[in-house]
């Protein structure tokens, strides 16, 4: 088929997925609500009614990106692990306890402490990784039963080495101010994260597209047989991928932490890796294009969330928009009538054109 | 007897990835006989059948049952009309036994359970009714595997299958077993049932079948009488081809060995050899032709020496350098090139772009850039470069590869494999499903390449192909050569032809002379 024509179809089942997501949402909400009207004006406005809110979705989008990032990376070589999640919490952890229990210089607390971060969230998919490179075990089911390990191991972790008894909850002791990502807009939380969330977005597509690792990346995607056909070394790229991915999650588990939380509290794994998969299934696994699906998936996110505290309908309401636009991104079978059609077209067409030729 | 059963017409298909596999494709069967459909992989026989057994919907064409159009959306409506096929995989379920697997889906009942008492006794009905003499409670993981072949064929006799349709039914028999299948299709015939048999083993079609349908590229050849075909006819319409052009090439100059092929041999997972005990030798500066009907060992062959395969005896070396059981990466490093015959699952990435795919086998390489970062200048001139001398037709090398033609794909193949200059050129099924300007094209490349001092090494089931662009010529058959000729224009078509469907063979000392 086409590339314009692939292309545009592409984005229109991106937006018809949206748009369906919204309507089946706001139907609910219709049935659901008392003033509908009014849940549907704060769902879509809230957002963007004060300066908090606003802040309140860029806060929620910088976690996004590095999950995000994480799925597009391990998404274009086809593994769909979901690592990203445990990395996330995991990557927090050791952010936390180097913390706590190093006497990190300040000047170098951050980066230290977000570099321990993305390396312990890369070492959590070593074992799913090889497990799929070498004996080619499912990675999604492997990295999922992963997760719950890794979530046990971090409240275990939490629970004896680094809380403090002292909190009214169980939390850790507060991270040193010193390595804290400090907010640069007044009124709101944007911490300067956004700007290391950045940085790994531009990182990350040039490592996709301008290095010979993300290559072989993409090649092992886009046809495995023909890599090693090639000569590409495909079980380092299936393994690798899902390593770096792991360390993308990471530095975000470590980034949320310093930068919106005075301690580590997470008992069970915050979802970010989840969303992460969503955000780049809307990014159509191309990293520059991940902060406009974190953005969206934020946007949505706070607007639920408002709505949900001046109306009656519950934020649980944005998981079904999240589900089915996956759903129906994902699905081979939606618009697939649309696209064979648009296959047997292009057939035709270079039929036609070959007769001429010859 | 003499009216149409069965009729198929103007049957068009077209997968999704775009390959065009059925083209008006017009086949009927007649009552009570046993109809061959023949043509090599790929030229759209398996395809024509799952579109009859409803597994695929064609995009034109109708099917006329006994004179009424039915349209077959399942393979369920199918099995209603009274069409039953048997998979050339087995569709069975191993942990379960024979009696489970033939009901499978439609087991009797009593009291809502699954009554097995009269199950195995109606298996064992319909197995003495056919003359099958198989063990009902057997489970099907320990039976052998001309004895699955029965039990898939019982499945379609007790859904009441008319029509029988056979893929390949032979290719893991025996030769006892096959004689033993050929046997039940005759009791069949008696008993009134219709046979398609698909095939491309030329003896056994003549050994059973009334009648012959040919298909080649995805188009049909036309179908005959068997009585009027005799098998160079057959071969003739299966490999053969219209339009001969002569490929301009100065006589052959061969020097040292370059390839080197000692005691070859892997069998494949149905535990037959694949290929047996291959010795050959290519020089420099000669092409080395392998003819042979598509399926007698020349792909395992082809993917042992390249490396995509581990699992064999032997030795390979190129240049002097032992290459067994290296990884790809090396052997390429080593000098070999490989143009794959599976175009759509090797040869390309299809979703990527001409330029990512001109790249894939030189990332070791100063060329795309240095250390670890690619240099986009560095492949764009690389790719223009190429697009222009290999003459690609594109708008930019950027364009997927899923846009262009299947001639201009093969030139993106053939670009890239020629890039690097390699020692060793292996070219398998270089013109497969390939117009005939890109094809001349690329015999004039590999002419080229030859004269430049590689060695090449031509494995093709085109005969004109490998006839007029070998300097020498060795034929497989059954995974083994069976025939050499140090000048390839010392043998004629005909004579390749049956060494190609194993009806003679050379002596021994005359094959050995290849190694």
């Amino acid at each position: 088929m086409n590339k314009k024509r692939e292309a545009i179809f592409q984005f229109l089942s991106v937006l018809i997925a949206i748009a369906v997501a919204l309507i089946v949402t706001f139907i609910i909400i219709l049935c659901v609500s008392d003033e509908p009207v009014e849940a549907l004006k704060t769902f879509i406005t809230g957002p963007l009614s004060t300066k908090r809110r606003i802040g309140n979705v860029i806060e929620a989008m910088i976690p996004l990106i590095f999950t995000g990032l994480a799925a597009c990376v391990m998404f274009q070589a086809k593994q769909f692990s979901l690592i990203g999640d445990g990395s996330f919490l995991v990557g927090a952890l050791a952010t936390a306890v180097l913390l706590l229990k190093c006497n990190i210089p300040a000047v170098l607390a951050i980066f230290l402490g977000v570099l321990v971060g993305g390396i312990v969230g890369g070492i959590c998919a070593i074992i799913p990784g090889f497990l799929k490179a070498k004996w080619n075990a499912n990675e999604f089911v492997v990295s999922m039963m992963f997760n719950s390990i890794l979530e046990y191991f971090t409240v275990f972790v939490l629970l004896n080495f680094i809380r403090d008894p002292g909190s009214g909850f169980v939390a850790s002791y507060p991270v040193p101010e010193n390595a804290k990502l400090s907010s640069f807009i007044s009124k709101t939380n944007v911490h300067t994260g956004l700007f290391i969330a950045l940085f790994m977005v531009v990182i990350t597509a040039l490592f996709m597209y301008k290095t010979k690792w993300g290559y072989s990346i993409r090649m092992v995607g886009k046809n495995p047989k023909f890599s090693k056909y090639s000569g590409i070394n495909t079980f380092m790229v299936i393994f690798s991928c899902q390593i770096i991915g792991g360390f993308i999650a990471g530095l975000g588990g470590s980034v949320e932490l310093l930068g919106m939380y005075d301690r580590f509290q997470w008992q069970s794994t915050p979802g970010y890796g989840f969303d992460g998969m969503t955000v780049a299934i809307l990014a159509a696994n191309n990293p520059a294009l991940v902060p406009i699906g974190a953005l969206f998936l934020a946007y949505i996110r706070v607007g639920t969330d408002v709505m949900a505290r001046v109306t009656s309908v519950p934020n649980e309401s944005v998981n079904i928009i999240q589900g089915i636009i996956m759903l129906l991104i994902t699905a081979s079978a939606f618009l697939s009538r649309t696209k064979h059609k648009m296959v047997i077209r292009s057939a035709k067409d270079e039929q036609k054109k070959m007769k001429e030729v010859a | 007897m003499n009216e149409d059963l069965l009729v198929m017409s103007q049957i068009t298909k077209i997968y999704s990835n775009g390959v065009m596999a059925n083209d008006k494709v017009d086949f009927s069967v007649k009552a009570g006989e046993i109809h061959a459909l023949m043509g090599e992989n790929g030229a759209g026989k398996s395809t024509l059948m799952n579109i009859l057994y409803g597994e695929h919907q064609p995009e034109e064409g109708d099917i006329f049952l006994e004179g009424n159009k039915v349209k077959i959306g399942s393979p369920n409506e199918a099995i209603a009309l009274g069409i039953g096929m048997v998979h050339q995989h087995f569709m069975l379920v191993p942990s379960l036994s024979v009696a489970q697997n033939i009901y499978l889906g439609m087991e009797p009942r009593k009291n809502g359970l699954i009554d097995m008492k009269t199950m195995i006794a109606q298996a064992e009905e319909i197995a003495e009714k056919y003359n099958f003499k198989i063990q009902t409670t057997a489970r099907v993981a320990d039976i052998p595997v001309g004895m699955k072949q029965k039990v898939e064929i019982l499945k379609a006799l007790a859904r009441g299958a008319k029509i029988l349709i056979l893929d390949e039914p032979t290719a893991v028999l025996t030769p006892q077993e096959t004689e033993e299948l050929f046997h039940e299709l005759m009791e069949f015939k008696k008993k009134g049932h219709t046979i398609i048999f698909i095939s491309h083993k030329l003896k056994e079609i003549k050994q059973i079948c009334d009648r012959i349908t040919i298909m080649k590229n995805g188009r049909s050849m036309g179908t005959y009488s068997m009585g009027d075909m005799d098998e160079r006819s057959i071969s003739r319409l299966m490999v053969g081809r219209d339009v001969i052009k002569t490929v301009e090439k100065k006589k052959a100059n061969p020097t040292e060995t370059i390839l080197e092929v000692k005691n070859l041999s892997c069998i494949n997972e149905d535990g037959k050899h694949a290929v047996n005990n291959i010795n050959l030798k290519v020089r420099r500066g000669e092409i080395l032709g392998i003819a042979g009907v598509e399926g007698n060992g020349q792909s395992e062959f082809v993917e042992c020496i390249s490396g995509m395969r581990k699992d064999y005896k032997g030795h390979v070396s190129i240049l002097g350098q032992c290459v067994d059981k290296l990884n790809i990466k090396k052997i390429r490093k080593a000098g070999l090139s490989h143009i794959s015959e599976d175009r759509m699952s090797y040869g390309v990435a299809t979703e990527a772009s001409i330029s990512d795919n001109l790249i894939s086998d030189k990332l070791g390489e100063s060329m795309v850039g240095c250390g670890p970062i690619l240099s986009s200048k560095k492949i764009s001139k690389l790719s223009s470069e190429l697009v222009e001398n290999f003459l690609i037709k594109c708008s930019s090398y950027k364009q997927p590869v899923s846009m262009l033609s299947g001639g201009n794909m093969q030139k993106v193949v053939v670009a890239r494999e020629f890039a690097r200059e390699p020692a060793v050129m292996i070219a398998n099924q270089p013109s497969r499903g390939v117009d005939v300007g890109a094809t001349e094209f690329i015999h004039k490349k590999l002419v080229e390449i030859r004269d430049k001092g590689s060695a090449v090494l031509l494995v093709s089931a085109d005969l004109n192909e490998v006839m007029e662009l070998s300097d020498s010529l060795a034929v497989f058959y059954g995974g083994e050569v069976v025939a050499y000729f140090e000048d390839s224009k010392s043998v004629t078509e005909e004579e390749l032809g049956y060494y190609m469907l194993g009806l003679s063979r050379q002596s021994e000392e005359q094959i050995q002379r290849l190694g």
